[in-house]
């Protein structure tokens, strides 16, 4: 699936984190010489161990961390040109429902959030859409009217998934969306993902540590070990070999993945 | 000879914002030196049994029926020295968050120091030996946030098992570690475990991830055990309906663009007991007796909490999701 305009890309991304003081300044590396294009209607995984550096990507990709060295591009152009253009368009889900959704704001106010900032969409469409998302990602329209506490933690991780999608954003950034739930819950979020994908689609970076998951929403799998990419893969070829050893150790230390081959 | 024994236990938690049913009849047995794993979602109760274990439930917990027998003894029987006593010198307690368990002010070698029959330099390094650790003399020096998160539980452990205790308790000790060194960790655990003679009870959720090291599955739902047995003969041959849908639902055994099958619904929460089984509402094997009829144990050594244990496998087996290209 390649298109002459990736939707996101990195091009020989460096990033460096400083810390200490002026005279004594410490550089840490944690994304080094990264390569990455998401196309339209695209996922890709990225995985790794925790301090790889899979988050700072995230972030980079979404504008929010400036590359030490390299370029970010998101539909082709610099990120950094004509940022409000970019409202509505880049959206992320984390990995704990309760850090995207006000506790204070009942679940409707939460979702039309995305559509408010844009200013684009009267108040009766914003009110329409939402209430069609939220049947999209599989709740009862009477869920916008409850507050984040009244719901169980897939049902807020159903209404953060709304929220992230209700502005038809051009790339969604799933940071460990499905590491906090229940493992029953978290297939029912997995094949969520992957019908909205089908049905809306966007193009989409799946950040986990677990291979498995994300060999299984993702087109590509990206692995990334000490701040570089060591393999990008089809999701396909990943159920049958990976070539990087430190792919092949992420399957054999998890037996779930490694036991059906 | 039981170490443990778990009686129907129901227990149940009155907060300012209601009540919930953490345990609703759970049983449970635990041989000396067994390696027991407890699997279960959020709210299946396994932390409430956990915590029970060691007489540490927190005042809002009542007891409402059933019995909880550590060597033999009810914990609810005893008198706060005695079960002070009972921890000390039987009982083990691993928690998820080591670094936090740990005193945060004292170097590592003293707080072991702390727990040892025998006190001294050469007796802590060699504790902290035993749990794989490397340049002990550091370890030893340190304070517990100069640890990373597999070294802090390395320590706990050796803590935990210092002197020895018939039984110890471990309530997610891998749920906050990457996945290389979760196994190291759970590796650590059994063989200390089978070492010392010590039974071990792992309180987790992650299913597959645990079966490698315990010697039996023990499967809640709903603050009820609803199957046990072996790990091989649980994950491939699952006779309960949740443990089926579980073992459906995780990622990495589907085949090539087949779809995950996920169990419809979420966990209960329960502010009663249950009238039925507590999976029904989510069951697909559902009959009319399952929705208002406790199910009990079946008589052989799995004690499957099933109505309809045994038809299932004549039943034709989950329908097929649609499949999504990919």
């Amino acid at each position: 699936m390649t298109t002459p305009v990736p939707t996101a890309e990195l091009r020989g991304v460096d990033l460096d984190y400083r810390s200490g003081p002026p005279w004594a300044r410490q550089l840490k590396r944690a994304v080094s010489g990264v390569n990455l294009t998401v196309a339209p209607g695209e996922t890709v995984g990225l995985v790794g161990q925790s301090g790889s550096g899979k988050t700072s990507v995230g972030r980079l990709l979404l504008g929010l961390l400036r590359p030490t060295a390299g370029a970010v591009l998101f539909e082709g152009r610099p990120i950094d040109d004509e940022r409000r253009r970019h409202r509505g368009r880049l959206q992320a889900v984390l990995q704990n429902p309760s850090w995207s959704l006000n506790p204070r704001l009942r679940c409707e106010t939460s979702v039309a959030e995305p559509l408010t900032v844009a200013g684009t969409v009267p108040a009766d469409e914003r009110h329409r859409r939402v209430l069609h998302m939220l049947e999209q990602v599989g709740l009862d329209p009477g869920v916008a009217g409850r507050f984040p506490h009244q719901l169980s933690g897939g049902q807020q991780q159903r209404v953060a998934i709304a929220r992230a999608l209700v502005s038809h954003p051009a790339l969604v950034v799933f940071d460990e969306a499905v590491s906090a739930l229940d493992v029953s819950v978290q297939a029912q979020i997995l094949n969520l993902v992957r019908r909205l994908q089908d049905e809306v689609g966007f193009a989409a970076l799946f950040i986990s540590h677990d291979l498995a998951a994300a060999r299984y929403v993702s087109h590509r799998v990206a692995v990334m070990w000490q701040s570089e990419i060591v393999e990008v893969a089809d999701a396909t070829a990943l159920y049958h070999h990976a070539d990087h050893p430190y792919t092949r150790s992420l399957f054999g230390l998890e037996p779930g993945a490694a036991g059906r081959h | 000879m039981t170490l443990l024994d778990v009686r129907d236990l129901a227990v149940r938690y009155d907060t300012p914002h209601g009540v919930s049913q953490a345990l609703d009849g759970a049983s449970l047995t635990v041989a000396a030196g067994e390696l027991v794993a407890v699997v279960g979602e959020s709210g299946s109760g396994k932390s409430t049994l956990g915590m029970a274990v060691l007489g540490l439930l927190p005042a809002s917990a009542q007891r409402v029926a059933g019995d909880l027998l550590v060597d033999g003894s009810s914990v609810f029987g005893l008198a706060p020295a005695e079960l002070r006593g009972l921890r000390r010198t039987r009982l083990g307690l691993v928690l998820q968050d080591a670094a936090g368990s740990l005193d945060p002010t004292r170097r590592i070698g003293r707080q072991l120091a702390e727990h040892l029959d025998r006190p001294g330099h050469a007796a802590v390094l060699s504790r902290l030996e035993q749990v794989r650790l490397p340049d002990v003399e550091r370890v030893a020096r340190s304070y517990p946030h100069q640890l990373s998160g597999g070294m802090a539980q390395r320590v706990a452990i050796a803590i935990a098992l210092a002197r020895s205790p018939g039984l110890l308790v471990a309530d997610e000790p891998t749920a906050a570690l990457d996945t290389e060194i979760k196994h190291d960790v759970l590796r650590l655990l059994a063989d200390s475990c089978r070492e010392r003679r010590t039974a071990l009870l792992v309180l987790t959720h992650d299913l597959t991830g645990i079966a490698a090291y315990c010697t039996r599955l023990v499967v809640m739902y709903g603050g009820r055990v609803v199957e046990t047995g072996p790990p091989e003969e649980v994950l491939e041959r699952p006779r309960h309906p949740y443990t089926r849908g579980l073992l459906h639902a995780v990622p990495g055994q589907e085949t090539v663009g087949g779809t995950l099958r996920s169990i419809a619904g979420s966990p209960p929460v329960l502010t009663g007991p249950s009238a039925g089984c507590a999976f029904a509402p989510r069951c697909e094997f559902r009959i009319d007796r399952c929705g208002g009829v406790r199910p009990e144990p079946s008589d052989d050594a799995a004690r499957v909490l099933c109505h309809r244990d045994g038809e299932l496998d004549a039943v034709v087996t989950l329908h097929e999701a649609p499949e999504v290209s990919r």
